[in-house]
């Protein structure tokens, strides 16, 4: 549901808080960004995007991550109120 | 019977193994400082020596990629009954460090959680209920702050008490104690999101965030990695490194070092030579030929004289200065932002983007710079990486040499040097991009805090560094001088120069006795730089001299570590491009230079030239994928072979 807001990471603005909805793309590139904490369910906040179809920077979990361009649009995101962004800890729910 | 310390990257364990063990270790500020495990010992409270082990760092037990196959696997080997693991924890990211932690406890092995980065989370912000986390993990959680030291004492403790008891339970057999007992509330092989639901659930007990504002240290991360910001910062950070350089090295050479060898050391050796009767094979090899009459620190090639004045009066402040500026650079956390500014350009050239790491270091030297080379993913980028290192990155001691010996000529000439150097690096990683198989991986990486560098860790790395410099430089420039004096000698020089000045004199205009030069740039650059400078030699035949030292083929040190990461054939092919991309810039240079050959028609040439290659494997390529189509297309049914072709676009 809410398919209409569903956008690839490097579409998303920068500075805003957005939600992993699902990452395409082989089960390599899943469990990499798993390790680092970044999966369907995590809140994340882009922070920036280099020009040229450089990398993406994110904030998950209060840490900064740098995503090449290739990863970064088969993450797929949904944008979620700003309100909710800045507590790591929130994103998981039991 | 070892002390193994694990944790995510960054977080601190090289600090920690450095408090205990008090051996010397380099710390810095981003992922990847430390490529291989390192050993040390530690007296355990009950007087027992033990051996502590640094591992990699590593987000998880399953690799997800090739630096943490190296974790996990010496994990894997190393660990023994009654091994202890010291689990290092970022306490300012605990969530994401939980990860590897319950994956260890999983394991039913004895662990320490050491929650480091104490006093950075409570500048934070972050406060963490200790007693309520060990008692959820069912293990001692110290929490510590490795840099200061604090909380040092009491994880020591605790490693002797549990190796107390892991000694015990060896004795008595297979009955664990509950305090050794993997983590109790879960699952023996539980999926990926059990445990991070388990951790979302530990953290709401333990962890509480108070709000912060934002800090100036915050704004300049996010400025230092938008676009134009990011470029404009860059630039200040280069320009600034290298001006510190410059006048850190100038000024301990015109006020500390050469008022110390004009003052002390040349009376000294002048009164030596006297004595030695001011000839003799003894006198040339301890002081070296006298210049009118004069000893000449530069140019005698004496041990006593060049040997000593090389390494300590010319090099030694630059690498100092250097690395003062590096370790700067690498405890304030720039390093990987750096990386993530050049991405783009580094894909270009085979690599992402923290393949800058090790070119960074390479102007230090290229040693340690060839093992950095292991945070890079593929064998490809390797090749490429170690390959564009050894041909584009002169080291600090051969720059500083090469500022001695051409820099009174204009800084024009240094410009051209390092422009050369600077555009062959550049088609180099292009050329190869474009002739390898494969694409290079993409980036994906943490990027650490910006952190105020801490005098003291700055201050060892720099020793450590300075103290491994001159371990290296004063032998190998030693061996080298009495190897130069034994050719002279021998006369074997003047054979080697008959051999080789056709090569020398048609190919690059350079005099056959450059040849010694040459051959002394396999052993040492610096010395081989120093070694033009008798021979008298005009400005265009040093800078052609000085392209081909830099490119033709790397230091010994540096060879050996290179071959031992790329293997004998791939060191081989990457020692062939070596030499042809060396005497091709060098032969370039020298007829550009001698006015043979206009620039305009050199850049028109080379363009061709890089044009054609693309094409060239342009071809190859798109044969080679219709040959693994249709051979896939013959094996499978047609669904196959729609998806090859992609896995070769970049």
């Amino acid at each position: 549901m809410g398919g209409a807001t569903v956008v690839p990471l490097v579409s998303a603005n920068a500075g805003e808080s957005v939600c992993v909805v699902d990452i395409l793309g082989g089960h390599g590139l899943a469990s990499r960004l798993e390790a680092l904490g970044i999966r369907p369910g995590t809140n994340i906040v882009k922070r920036s995007e280099m020009f040229m179809r450089g990398p993406v920077t994110v904030e998950a979990h209060g840490a900064q991550i740098a995503i090449g361009y290739g990863m970064a649009s088969k993450i797929l995101v949904e944008p979620i109120n700003s309100r909710f962004s800045k507590s790591p800890s929130k994103g998981k729910d039991t | 019977m070892r002390i193994l310390l694990i944790g995510n990257p960054n977080v601190g364990k090289s600090a920690v193994f450095s408090r205990l063990t008090g051996t010397q270790v380099i710390i810095s500020n981003y992922t990847g400082t430390t490529v291989e495990f390192t050993k040390g010992s530690t007296v355990l409270r009950t007087g027992e020596t033990r051996e502590v082990i640094d591992v990699p760092g590593t987000y998880s037990l399953e690799p997800t990629c090739k630096a943490e196959e190296v974790a996990v696997s010496i994990l894997d080997s190393m660990l023994d009954e009654g091994d202890v693991i010291v689990n290092v924890v970022d306490a300012t990211h605990l969530e994401r460090n939980l990860y590897l932690t319950l994956q260890l406890l999983e394991r039913d092995i004895p662990v320490v959680v050491a929650l480091n980065l104490w006093d950075e989370a409570r500048h934070k912000g972050i406060s963490i209920d200790v007693d309520r986390l060990e008692n959820i993990l069912g293990v001692s959680v110290v929490p510590t702050s490795a840099l200061t030291g604090e909380g040092i004492d009491i994880l020591m403790d605790r490693i002797s008490q549990m190796t107390e008891d892991a000694d015990a339970e060896s004795r008595r057999g297979q009955d664990t104690s509950d305090s050794l007992r993997g983590f109790p509330g879960m699952a023996s092989h539980p999926s990926a999101d059990e445990r991070w639901t388990e951790i979302g659930r530990i953290l709401t007990e333990v962890q509480s965030i108070s709000h912060r504002h934002h800090t100036f240290i915050d704004r300049l991360e996010d400025a230092s990695i938008q676009p134009v910001t990011g470029l404009i910062i860059a630039v200040l950070v280069m320009y600034l490194s290298f001006k510190t350089v410059g006048l850190i090295g100038e000024g301990l050479i015109s006020y500390v070092f050469d008022p110390v060898f004009e003052g002390i050391v040349r009376p000294v050796v002048t009164q030596l030579g006297v004595v030695l009767g001011s000839e003799g094979f003894l006198h040339d090899l301890l002081i070296g030929r006298l210049v009118n009459g004069q000893i000449d620190f530069e140019t005698s090639m004496g041990l006593l004289t060049t040997g000593l004045y090389v390494p300590i009066a010319m090099v030694l402040p630059y690498v100092f200065a250097f690395y003062v500026a590096l370790g700067i650079l690498e405890d304030v956390g720039y390093l990987p932002r750096l990386a993530v500014l050049v991405d783009n350009l580094m894909h270009v050239l085979g690599m992402h983007g923290y393949a800058i790491i090790p070119m960074v270091l390479g102007f230090g030297c290229n040693v340690p710079a060839a093992l950095a080379t292991r945070i890079l993913e593929s064998r490809r980028e390797k090749f490429i990486c170690a390959t564009m290192l050894s041909i584009g990155i002169p080291c600090m001691a051969q720059t500083a040499m090469v500022v001695g010996l051409i820099g009174r000529y204009g800084w024009q000439y240094l410009a051209i040097i390092y422009g050369i150097l600077f555009i062959l690096w550049l088609i180099i990683g292009f050329v190869l991009n474009a002739m390898l198989p494969g694409s290079s991986p993409p980036l994906l990486m943490e990027i650490p805090p910006y952190r105020l560098p801490h005098p003291k860790v700055l201050g060892k790395k720099v020793w450590i560094r300075i103290r491994v410099f001159l371990a290296d430089a004063i032998p190998y420039v030693f061996l080298g001088v009495l190897f130069v004096n034994i050719l002279h000698v021998s006369g074997i020089i003047d054979a080697l120069s008959r051999v080789f000045a056709p090569l020398l004199g048609g190919l690059l205009g350079l005099p056959s006795e450059a040849i010694v030069a040459l051959l002394m740039g396999f052993v040492r650059k610096d010395v081989a730089v120093g070694m033009l400078s008798p021979l008298g030699l005009s400005v265009r035949e040093l800078v052609v001299a000085v392209i081909v030292l830099t490119a033709y083929f790397p230091c010994a040190a540096t060879f050996v570590v290179l071959l031992r990461e790329l293997g004998p054939l791939d060191m081989l092919k990457s020692a062939l491009i070596m030499l042809v991309a060396a005497f091709g810039a060098g032969a370039l240079t020298n007829l550009v230079m001698s006015r043979v050959v206009s620039v305009g028609r050199v850049i028109i040439g080379l363009i061709v030239m890089v044009v054609v290659i693309l094409l060239v494997s342009r071809v190859l390529r798109t044969i080679r994928v219709s040959q693994v189509v249709r051979t896939v297309g013959i094996k499978h049914s047609q669904d196959q072979p729609k998806d090859q072709p992609r896995s070769h676009g970049q």
